[in-house]
């Protein structure tokens, strides 16, 4: 008997703009020791479905109308309360996305370790202060933190962000469940510490004899760890079945577009630079910043760019990878003058950006614009898509009252919007398309230079692989010149002519994409580049097992 | 190329007009706003509509009960309520709406500033803001009137000058996190002056709040002018505001029950209507509400 | 945000609170036994008494709260008739009065004690006397002594010998008083506060005999002569005095504790009286008045007051300068509307500073309500119909009932003389020092008297007296009550001299009387032997508590 059997699951949010049906008939099995990865996109139903399973759904607006979740024979979804309390101590463990916000900051980990076991709702597995802190330093030694004794009364800040998934991780082992729940545990870590916690999952389960639901938008890190995939879409099941089937013999038109949407390769256009006088001409450039706050003890200056030089040559789309932390986004503000350039010149065109006033700057602005990472965030929320787009327009004085809905309606041509979309508000768009508002409007001014700082970080794969195709076609059409920003390598090699590899501050290797994948010189470019996770479930496993 | 004509629904409204069409939708802003203007335009047409003089006494005749001479009833002066209550609107509504307007000003460009420059200008300008937060209130408003002499312009002034304070922090507050996103920083790097930035991006953002905070300030300040009247700071008899009447009636009301009644159905319905209309606004205001 | 959210949330709860309370109340939910039933059982009378003590000390208190609580406290060498005011033996069983009225001679009982149970004798009052003459004792009062010989003087320091001054102790018990002039009213003084003895040793203990504020009236140490002694002193909660058991006249004592509630709000102690929390309350909000009456309600006692309510004129202002001014603003108050339909508690009409009847002084006067020759005399003043009449404010304290006077008085103005008076009210101790620095035009006052005699209402509009404030100085006056009234022969005689200076007076107005104030209490018809009299004035050693049979509250 399998240990989850899910059945016929509908889960409906009632809200103001109606009935949204989040998941719409359900249904799969986990078996004891399995690990089962359900993979979708956002709003496709696998964060809802999991989160049902222990009440942990708002209710209202949510409201569960069909199904079962037999647990070992027990209907997780019309058990009592106090029934589902127990199942949530002894028998589930969930890992969230974020390890910040799921641990409580004031309280040292060890503390927050061994509460379970100290106060456990069942009085006859109550155990001992002395006895659960040796059991969870135990359980901290065995998910990779090093010295576990002296860091038990350490607090959640001092761990990093790969550390806290870890000890998140020992957190939901602590009660030695017989199925644990991670959803997205990775997504907010970078590539390198991702592999570790992927292969620390793997030998836990495999140790242990945990189920694990793994869920997760990207195909590339489930291929490794899966034994069985759930596809879904819009609250249904496209297609269940083992990694392999689902991987190289999947039946199923949205999965194909899922697998396809994966970057894979290198840029397939030409390299398009210009070889004469670079565009933009960075000299030993650093940025740093003073942080006031209490926990760095008086003045403490944060290096975040520490001496940088670069050309990026008209034309071509240079991509700037590294990992959170490396101050490859402060670079990118540095050198449109939107962070403080503490030392060194940014030359843009002939001409030193750091002389000029602000006023002075507002002329070199328009040639150089910048695309952000959150399509959110980045967007007025009480502005429509025309002021948006009408702004830098008018600002500028490249359109005049006659001239602006015509410019306007062609910014929206050119990233993909259709005309009756015009005076929406972005909380009427899906990221995808605000994103491609946020295009229209850095395109505006009709730059020479554009700055995307992880322009598709936050989109789903499908999404991710159209808009990177529309900035591929804008920079041919509108003869752009690119720094590409981004934490996801097979994204720059996907987009990049030449790629440069930033590390604390520092620009460490660079080179043309293609030489730099095949010899990377530096040990942390190799790191890098053999972390990347693909989406080939027997390469996967293969690479997973060499780390 | 020559210009085409707009697409229907590519016309579209800009922000008021889609704001006032949603709260056209909404019966009870639609309901406060009714009252309010009615409340405004009986207040204008007083001197001409109202049945007798505010301050004509009948001494004679007393504190009666409302009656077909005296709808409202009359006070221990033998005045008349429904006159009084009407002339006070005028007082309540314009000191209401005047001194939120100085407070609302002060408050969110001040706010707006600090939030916005941030560093030294912010702490130097919210310390300022402390400070007058500690300045006993009364002793800031017995201050002003003793260096300008009493005045009832002068009243909306002080009382204004007073309740920016809060405006301040929470125009402040609302700032700092929104000078924060992507598309303050947008606007940067789109070479946005930083007042326009301020106007276009940040203020309408910090609507929401502002009027909500708005609306309940308007009869708080009703209130506190009744509070500085009685102690002999704001208007003096024979003018009334509400505040007034409804201290005066308080002071009564078991045996003249009509003196605190009336005045205190005025005041919370003027209440009422702003807060539903307040709610209504800001839903109105914020396009992330559905328009249907 | 929160401030004023509360703020305007308080406001409004309260007065929702405040209605549900009276309704509550007015319901009758008399089912817990109150204080006036537990009262009645244990002889404990429960007294409502207006604001909390500012000092207990004798020499140094001023107000009405005070008052009450030193009458308990402590004893003069005489009482009064709790009826009709005549002298009785207090501390002094008896007295002699030598032929020229300016020797008084009185005889101390034997078995007089201090509350600890020290002997009191005359030596006490020539000591008390000289300390409550100590100008660092800042004694308000001390003007109260001055018809004693060279008290004045020594006050005022021209005499720095204490044994010049009119008081004497012949032996342990009796002392002689020598008067400056004869003194009708001076028997009457004796029963003044500011006369009553201290006990030296007390005041010694804790402080110098002419330091103010010293902790020697304080809970556990206050020593006094009285039929009560001090049991407790909780500021702002309440003051209890017991039975002092080495009283004189204990035995005749009925009450066993008193307690005193300070409630600065009358709203809210007429509402503890009607709940059964009082026995007694001083203070009747003026609509509640006419509740009472209606229902003929037992407990109301109204009755005369010795005390006017009357608006001073600053004759220094320009226009106030004129007494035809004057005249005419006193002519156009219509005091029988007011006392009618505002006061409503059977004021009197004031036509003149003294009231009615005050030892047998009916005060002559021509002022009455006459518009038309008010508009006549304004005219005269170049004002004709009011035209040009220069911006003019009432002053008055924060008050419900003086705003109410003010509103009147302000209308009746503007109809019948036409002109615009604005109102200005203020704090209690700015008013004083506007009033007292004359920086107003026309200000509210009110005047009560300290004993039964005219001189006590005339002589404060001497040209230097403290209590003038009006600017106005007539020397005839003076004399008239400086010289011509204390060496009158006959009662007769002396009071026609006042009648002449009272005349003077409204004569050229610098004061315009209002009404004659009524003493209106609330007392519990369980409270017994409770007498009335134009003083206000309570004595505690004849009251006893007896509960009405069969009807309950």
């Amino acid at each position: 008997m399998a240990l989850l059997e899910v059945n016929g699951l509908k889960i409906y949010f009632h809200t103001r703009n109606g009935l949204v049906k989040a998941v719409d008939d359900v249904s799969f099995t986990v078996d004891a020791g399995e690990t089962l990865a359900i993979v979708g996109e956002s709003g496709s139903g696998k964060s809802v479905t999991c989160y049902s399973l222990l009440d942990l759904l708002p209710k209202p607006p949510a409201v569960i109308e069909a199904g079962t979740a037999l647990f070992d024979g027990e209907d997780l979804l019309s058990c009592s309360t106090a029934r589902m309390r127990q199942f949530r101590g002894n028998d589930i463990a969930v890992i969230f996305q974020d390890p910040m916000t799921s641990l409580n900051p004031y309280i040292s980990i060890g503390e927050q370790l061994i509460e379970p076991l100290i106060y456990h709702p069942d009085k006859t597995r109550t155990q001992s202060r002395k006895k659960a802190r040796l059991q969870a330093i135990e359980l901290l030694d065995e998910v990779g933190i090093i010295d576990p004794e002296a860091r038990f009364d350490c607090y959640p800040h001092e761990f990093s962000g790969g550390m806290r998934q870890r000890v998140m991780i020992a957190m939901a082992l602590i009660n030695k469940p017989r199925l644990l729940i991670c959803d997205e545990p990775t997504t907010a870590l970078d590539v390198t510490i991702q592999a570790q916690i992927l292969e620390l999952i793997k030998k836990l389960q495999k140790t242990r004899d945990v189920a694990v639901i793994f869920i997760s938008h990207d195909l590339g890190v489930v291929a490794g760890i899966a034994d069985k995939v759930v596809v879904m879409c819009e609250g249904t099941i496209r297609e269940t079945g083992d990694t392999e089937s689902v991987f190289y013999n999947s039946q199923d038109a949205y999965t194909k577009k899922l697998l396809a949407a994966i970057p894979e390769g290198a840029k397939l256009l030409p390299n398009r630079a210009e070889q004469d006088q670079p565009l933009v001409k960075v000299r030993d450039l650093k940025t740093y910043f003073t942080d006031f706050s209490k926990a760095a003890e008086g003045k403490k200056v944060i290096k975040a760019v520490d001496g940088v030089s670069l050309d990026i040559k008209r034309g071509e789309i240079l991509g700037l990878v590294g990992e959170s932390g490396s101050g490859k986004s402060t670079l990118g503000r540095s050198i449109l003058q939107l962070a403080p350039n503490t030392e060194g010149t940014v030359t843009f065109d002939g001409s030193l950006l750091g002389e000029l006033s602000p006023k002075n700057l507002v002329p070199w602005r328009r040639r150089m614009q910048m695309i952000f990472q959150d399509p959110y965030a980045s967007l007025n929320p009480r502005m429509t898509v025309y002021e948006t787009l009408a702004e830098p327009l008018l600002y500028h004085g490249l359109a005049d009252r006659k001239s602006i809905d015509q410019q306007v309606r062609q910014l929206m041509d050119d990233v993909g919007l259709a005309h009756s979309q015009m005076r929406k508000y972005p909380h009427e768009f899906s990221g995808g398309q605000r994103q491609r508002i946020a295009i229209g409007r850095a395109i505006a001014t009709k730059p020479e230079l554009i700055i995307a700082d992880e322009p598709v970080s936050a989109l789903d794969v499908t999404i991710q692989a159209q808009i990177l195709d529309l900035i591929l076609a804008l920079v041919e059409r509108h003869n752009l010149t690119m720094l590409f920003i981004s934490h996801d390598l097979s994204v720059v090699r996907y987009i990049s002519d030449r790629v440069m590899v930033m590390n604390k501050g520092l620009i460490i290797e660079s080179g043309d994409t293609e030489t730099l994948w095949a010899n990377p010189q530096q040990e942390y470019t190799r790191e890098l580049l053999k972390a990347i996770p693909l989406a080939d479930p027997k390469l996967e496993r293969k690479r997973i097992s060499n780390i | 190329m020559a210009i085409k004509e707009l697409q229907p629904d590519e016309q579209g409204t800009s922000l008021w007009q889609d704001a006032w069409i949603k709260l056209c939708k909404n019966y009870l802003a639609l309901f406060g706003l009714a009252v309010l203007a009615l409340l405004c335009v009986i207040s204008l047409l007083t001197p001409w509509i109202a049945p007798y003089g505010y301050e004509e006494q009948n001494l004679l005749l007393g504190a009666t009960a409302p009656s077909l001479e005296h709808w409202l009833g009359t006070d221990i002066f033998g005045r008349d309520m429904l006159t009084r209550i009407m002339y006070g609107g005028r007082v309540s509504l314009t000191v209401g709406f005047i001194a939120t307007a100085v407070a609302l000003l002060i408050g969110v460009l001040w706010g707006a500033v600090a939030g916005f420059v941030g560093g030294r200008t912010d702490a130097v300008m919210m310390r300022i803001v402390d400070i007058m937060y500690a300045l006993p209130f009364m002793i800031f408003i017995v201050l002003l009137m003793v260096v300008f002499g009493r005045n009832i312009l002068l009243l909306f002034v002080a009382i204004g000058a007073v309740e920016w304070l809060t405006m301040a922090r929470i125009v402040r507050s609302q700032v700092m996190s929104l000078r924060k996103q992507e598309f303050v920083e947008a606007a940067h790097s789109l070479g946005l002056s930083e007042w326009t930035i301020i106007r276009r991006h940040i203020i309408p953002n910090t609507l929401g709040p502002v009027i909500v905070y708005t609306t309940l300030t308007i009869p708080s300040v009703m209130l506190l002018e009744a509070f500085l009247s009685f102690l002999g700071l704001g208007i003096q008899p024979p003018q009334s505001s509400w505040g007034l009447l409804i201290n005066y009636g308080v002071e009564s009301m078991e045996e003249y029950p009509w003196l605190l009644i009336f005045p205190g159905v005025a005041l919370s319905l003027t209440l009422f209507a702003l807060n539903f209309l307040g709610d209504g606004l800001r839903d109105a205001l914020d396009p992330r509400t559905s328009k249907d | 945000m929160k401030r004023q959210l509360s703020d305007l949330t308080f406001s409004l709860c309260s007065t929702i609170a405040l209605t549900l309370l009276s309704i509550f109340i007015l319901s009758g939910c008399g089912t817990s036994e109150n204080n006036v039933s537990i009262g009645n059982r244990t002889g404990t009378l429960h007294w409502g008494n207006g604001t909390e003590p500012q000092s207990l000390d004798p020499h140094i208190a001023t107000g009405v709260p005070e008052h009450k609580i030193i009458i308990a406290l402590m004893e003069g060498l005489v009482l009064k008739d709790s009826k009709t005011l005549e002298p009785r033996p207090g501390v002094a069983t008896s007295w002699d009065i030598s032929e020229d009225g300016r020797v008084y001679t009185f005889h101390l009982r034997k078995n007089a004690r201090w509350s600890n149970g020290d002997p009191h004798n005359a030596h006490d009052y020539v000591w008390s006397w000289w300390r409550a003459l100590q100008p660092a004792l800042g004694n308000l009062y001390a003007y109260m002594y001055f018809s004693i010989e060279n008290a004045k003087e020594y006050y005022e320091g021209s005499i720095k010998d204490f044994d010049q001054v009119g008081v004497k102790a012949l032996d342990d018990f009796t002392l002689q008083v020598r008067l400056k002039n004869p003194t009708p009213y001076f028997l009457q003084l004796l029963d003044h506060y500011s006369l009553y003895p201290v006990h030296r040793q007390t005041i010694e203990k804790f402080g110098g005999a002419d330091e103010r504020g010293t902790r020697w009236t304080y809970e556990g140490n206050l020593v006094g002569n009285g039929a009560f002694q001090l049991l407790e002193w909780k500021i702002n909660r309440r003051v209890v005095v017991e039975r002092n058991p080495h009283y004189w006249d204990a035995e005749n004592i009925k009450l066993n504790k008193i307690v005193f509630y300070p409630t600065e709000n009358a709203i809210t102690e007429e509402r503890m009286f009607r709940a059964g929390q009082l026995h007694y309350s001083g203070t009747v909000p003026a609509d509640k008045v006419a509740t009472y009456q209606s229902r003929n309600d037992p407990a109301l006692h109204i009755d005369p007051y010795l005390g006017t309510y009357f608006y001073r004129l600053n004759v220094r202002v320009p226009h106030l300068q004129d007494k035809r001014v004057r005249r005419a603003l006193g002519m156009t108050i219509d005091r029988e509307q007011i006392t009618q339909r505002i006061l409503k508690a059977g004021q009197i009409p004031a036509y003149a500073m003294t009231p009615p009847n005050t030892m047998g002084y009916f005060p002559e006067s021509d002022l009455a309500f006459n518009p038309e020759a008010a508009k006549q005399l304004l005219a005269e003043a170049g004002y004709p119909n009011g035209e040009g009449f220069p911006a003019t404010e009432i002053l008055y304290n924060t008050s419900e009932g003086h705003r109410k006077i003010a509103v009147a008085i302000q209308q009746m103005w503007k109809t019948h003389l036409n002109i615009d008076v604005k109102l200005l009210n203020q704090e209690w101790k700015v008013y004083l020092n506007s009033v007292s620095g004359r920086d107003y035009e026309i200000a509210r006052a009110g005047w009560i008297g300290d004993y039964v005699d005219p001189n006590n209402f005339l002589d404060m509009f001497l040209c230097n007296g403290g209590n003038n404030r009006t600017g106005w100085c007539n020397k005839e006056y003076d004399r008239l009550i400086l010289e011509e009234a204390p060496t009158a022969k006959t009662h007769a005689e002396r009071l026609a001299i006042f009648t002449a200076a009272e005349k003077m007076l409204m004569e050229d107005m610098p004061v315009i009387p209002i009404y004659i104030y009524t003493s209106n209490n609330l007392v519990n018809t369980s409270v017994k032997n409770f007498n009335d009299n134009i003083l206000n004035q309570p004595s505690f050693k004849e009251i006893y508590l007896e509960a009405d049979t069969g009807v309950e509250n």
